[in-house]
């Protein structure tokens, strides 16, 4: 239809004799460059990646080994028969406390929290839990940049340089064991001085997610975490699944016999995530707790002084 | 007087073969030993056998629970660790499987407490582990598919985009067209329609 | 002087009125638009200065209105595609005067949805590294490549029907608008001169695109519905999640379609293109995918309601009868039953009563992104109480700027570039003999009249 009237479009030059047609061919060649120049596109991340990874795991400590040179698997195994939610020593638990002071865990973040779970017959029994460790673990599997990540150790750590807070790693989890920075950290701030790793979080990055991360810097030193240390039962173990042994600051135990033999089990087993953290079943019995005593009281944040600014959120 | 000599000339020598016999055993009212390799590679499994006799007549010792312990230490902890307890059968001997996994020279202390005896019975067995240390623990998470793997979301992807670049191609060769067709030259070549 | 005028003439008057003539509420409407931006980019900057703290989202229930809207609008653009494309494969005739405002829809909603997901991130500053981080594993990454993907798609195939338009108006328009719009439209209609070469490339790419976008718009809104389905949450572990979410998005799509049209036909006449045929046709379309809808909620909630898994329960209670409940039944009661029987009921089925079915279905498919997220979170996980979320005046700031900024682009649009496809407008109304040379359509051959025929 257009070609058939007269066309009041802008003057345009005819091409002079030197001036070059895009013939077809030239079509062809651009089509051509441009898919050369543009067809890696989708895969351009890939090679960036690949490219920049020299160092395979980002800010953290070389791999634990045990003498021989074997990698290290951690693990850890709660005797619910000793936890009786710190009831016994009229504290609020011990667990959750050390490990709050010990990372300035902020307001109101407990990485290691205890659960008051229902009894089929009417009683509690309390449910220290700390990320589970996961082998299969929903949060890695989701994350769109890698900041949460898998070690050759097994744990499960967060890169908080590398977050761009998206939270689906949250929304992934099934434990419940992510918290997120929403506001200001509400932390002292005498750590801010602290120098950043992935293995010791520490400063709180706003925008970012944190969660237990099994204090593997501290194990590489053979020293055990705050939550082990602290217990006033001794409930909790930490261990080596590769060197088969385990200890929860008392005695030292192998590891492989007293899962079988005290019938470990693990948190949700059926969703498949392969948690590294197992549980004995129990109420606190071998501890004095009767099973219907029921309440603990509550977690405190120490801190006397926040950071500036700084106001804590409900969970 | 010689009969008295010769009994405890008797006793002295049953008492130094039974010494000598049981390693560091006491001498009590059952004599404990181990039997088992001294040389072992790290992953192949063992059965330690605890032998259990009485003193006097050196019968088997059925029934009694004998434990096996070795010194390990363990994020700053150090002390007894519980390899495990077994039974002794007819045979007074007792079978624990052990797998050793690291790699040198340990020792293993076997026990028994006779009933009403405040000091137990020990026996130690000392071996050496030799092999290349290789890692024990897998872990089993997910199922490999051949073949499945992220490599065929990006063909995927890029087989998309070259086809949108086909696309925009189009649009330049419509721009070409264009200022071609300003003196209104045909086109010299038919080209099926919409052909790609 | 006698007006004597051409359906042709009149349809292109139509067409370029919008563009010439600027009336004083169209300015009064932009002004209000760009209020309402504004006081949501002031919120936007609270949130930027005091973090996520600001919004009324927590660990426990960690995404809410921003996800809702970015799912939310990203479901409306599958106008486009159903439209333009399904409907263009198919030789639906009667699309025609509609298939420009649904492809526009499309790609104004595309923008307007990826700008939740940043809006959403606790370190916006952070971007960049989905880009060179990126994991090929996350359902985030699919989300990325997929909008990404299908936007480019639909400026695609957004633009390539409107050269022959843009070519028009450069050609009507010299002298009566500002001179950067007419290099604007000159540059844009490539050069179009209407000669056979050129309708020959334009209908080989119209065919390849509008077939490539079809499964791409598919595989968008399932890996957005992917978010939620990869995770091992009760509410979320389903495998329906794809088909049920593509579902509604073209249902969504549709009934946004039908409210757009009506207000453009009323502030632009353009009556004589888009009739009430048009809208009951939209309308039997909306009908039948709120019954697939119907059947998806009726698959979903009977399987899972029958076996009553850990979780399940809760989730039945506070969905059914308690906390959702309010939600659930206006979605379900006011957003699927009550428009399908607006439309199948003949003394409705007119232009105001599809309409209002059309505002219905669209609040309600909000209303239902909002329960999927917000109810999906708040099933306990351990032995803790269930915790409650309402969003505060930043969010809702944001969003009611997210949807000023989704009509401001709408208004725009509408002064800038040709509301209707001309061309193929024309040849539906004209019919055969004055369509250009054989072989510009798409599949070579003359066109037909179909389904209602001309108008």
């Amino acid at each position: 239809m257009e070609d058939k009237e007269q066309t009041r479009s802008l003057p345009r030059s005819p091409a002079g004799p030197g001036e070059r047609r895009m013939g077809r061919r030239g079509v062809l060649r651009l089509l051509g460059v441009g898919a050369l120049g543009i067809a890696p596109l989708p895969i351009l991340p890939s090679l960036l990646r690949s490219a920049l990874s020299g160092r395979l795991v980002r800010s953290r400590g070389p791999v634990a080994r045990t003498p021989d040179g074997r990698i290290r698997q951690w693990s850890m195994v709660i005797d619910l028969r000793r936890c009786d939610g710190c009831q016994s020593v009229d504290r609020p638990p011990q667990c959750t406390a050390a490990c709050i002071e010990g990372h300035f865990a902020p307001e109101p973040m407990e990485w290691i929290q205890v659960f008051e779970g229902d009894l089929p017959g009417g009683g509690t029994q309390f449910i220290p839990t700390p990320c589970q460790q996961c082998q299969n673990p929903p949060c890695v599997n989701v994350c769109p940049v890698a900041a949460t990540f898998s070690t050759p150790e097994g744990t499960v750590l967060i890169d908080q340089e590398r977050c761009i807070g998206c939270r689906i790693c949250m929304a992934a989890c099934p434990y419940d064991r992510r918290f997120f920075n929403w506001g200001k950290a509400p932390v002292p701030p005498e750590s801010q001085m602290a120098e950043y790793s992935a293995e010791h979080q520490v400063p709180a990055k706003r925008g970012t997610v944190m969660k237990c991360d099994f204090c593997p810097d501290m194990m590489r030193d053979g020293v055990l975490p705050y939550c082990v240390q602290a217990c006033p039962n001794q409930a909790i173990y930490y261990g080596d699944l590769e060197e088969d042994v385990a200890s929860n600051g008392d005695e030292v135990i192998v590891l492989s016999r007293f899962l079988s033999e005290d019938q470990a089990y693990r948190i949700k087993e059926d969703l498949g995530t392969k948690p590294r953290v197992y549980y004995i079943a129990g109420h606190g019995e071998d501890v004095g707790r009767d099973v219907f005593k029921k309440g603990r009281l509550p977690t405190r944040w120490p801190w006397a002084e926040k950071v500036k600014g700084a106001r804590t959120w409900k969970r | 007087m010689k009969y008295v000599m010769k009994a405890l000339l008797v006793s002295v020598v049953m008492g130094a073969a039974m010494f000598a016999l049981a390693g560091t055993a006491d001498a009590t009212h059952a004599t404990l030993k181990v039997v088992a390799p001294t040389n072992l590679t790290a992953g192949d499994s063992v059965d330690i056998q605890a032998v259990l006799h009485s003193a006097h007549g050196g019968e088997a010792v059925p029934g009694a629970t004998i434990t096996f312990f070795m010194d390990g230490s363990f994020g700053g902890v150090e002390g007894k660790v519980l390899l495990g307890q077994a039974v002794t059968d007819e045979n007074g001997i007792a079978h624990l499987s052990y797998l050793p996994r690291t790699v040198g020279e340990h020792q293993v202390r076997v026990e028994y407490l006779t009933p009403g005896e405040s000091e137990p019975e020990v026996a130690t067995w000392s071996h050496d582990v030799s092999g290349a240390p290789h890692q024990f623990y897998q872990s089993t998470a997910g199922v490999q598919i051949p073949g499945l793997n992220s490599w065929v979301l990006m063909a995927v992807v890029g087989m998309v985009w070259a086809i949108l670049l086909s696309v925009a191609a189009r649009v330049i060769a419509i721009a070409s067209a264009g200022s071609e067709a300003g003196a209104g030259a045909p086109a010299s070549r038919s080209r099926a329609t919409g052909d790609w | 002087m006698e007006e004597v005028t051409t359906p042709r003439e009149r349809l292109e008057r139509t067409v370029l009125a919008p563009v010439t003539g600027t009336s004083r509420w169209y300015y009064a409407w932009v002004a209000f638009l760009l209020m309402v931006i504004a006081w949501g980019v002031y919120a936007y900057s609270r949130q930027l200065h005091d973090g996520l703290i600001v919004t009324g989202m927590r660990d426990r229930i960690s995404w809410g209105l921003y996800i809702t809207t970015f799912v939310f609008f990203i479901g409306i653009s599958h106008a486009g595609t159903l439209i333009s494309a399904i409907l263009r494969v198919s030789q639906a005739r009667w699309r025609t005067p509609i298939t420009r405002m649904a492809e526009f829809i499309t790609v104004v909603a595309l923008v307007c949805g990826a700008m939740f997901v940043v809006i959403d991130l606790g370190r916006p500053d952070r971007v960049l590294n989905v880009i060179i981080y990126g994991r090929w594993q996350s359902p985030i990454i699919w989300d990325v490549l997929a909008i990404t993907t299908y936007l480019t798609a639909s400026v695609a195939y957004l633009f390539l029907p409107m050269i022959p338009d843009l070519a028009l108006f450069r050609d009507r328009l010299a002298g009566r608008v500002s001179g950067w719009r007419l290099r604007l439209y000159d540059l844009l209609s490539v050069r179009w001169r209407g000669t056979a070469a050129q309708w020959r490339y334009m209908g080989g790419a119209i065919t390849t695109a509008m077939i490539l976008i079809i499964p791409i718009a598919v595989s968008v809104h399932t890996v957005v519905s992917w978010i939620f389905a990869m995770t091992l949450r009760e509410p979320w572990n389903s495998t329906i999640f794809g088909a049920f979410f593509v579902a509604g998005a073209i249902f969504s799509g549709v009934g946004t379609l039908i409210v757009v049209m009506a207000v453009l036909r009323k502030v632009y006449h353009l009556e004589e293109y888009i009739t009430e045929k048009h809208f009951v046709y939209l309308g039997y379309l909306m009908a039948a995918f709120a019954l697939i809808m119907i059947y998806g909620n009726i698959s979903e909630y009977l399987t899972t309601g029958y076996k009553m898994e850990e979780g399940a329960e809760f989730h039945f209670r506070q969905l059914f009868l308690h906390q959702f409940a309010g939600f659930y039944w206006f979605y379900l009661i006011g957003g699927l039953v009550t428009p399908g029987l607006l439309i199948l009921m003949p003394w409705t089925r007119n232009i105001r009563g599809i309409v209002v079915a059309a505002v219905l279905v669209v609040a309600a498919m909000w209303v239902e992104r909002y329960f999927i997220v917000v109810a999906g979170f708040r099933v306990p996980l351990m032995p803790y109480e269930p915790s409650a979320y309402a969003p505060t005046w930043v969010e809702l700031s944001v969003m009611a700027a997210g949807f000023a900024l989704f009509a401001l682009l709408i208004t725009i649009f509408v002064k800038v570039f040709p509301i209707l496809a001309v061309w193929e407008v024309a040849e539906d109304l004209e019919g055969p003999e004055l369509a250009p040379e054989a072989g510009r359509l798409p599949f070579g051959a003359a066109p037909e009249p179909a389904g209602g025929g001309n108008r």
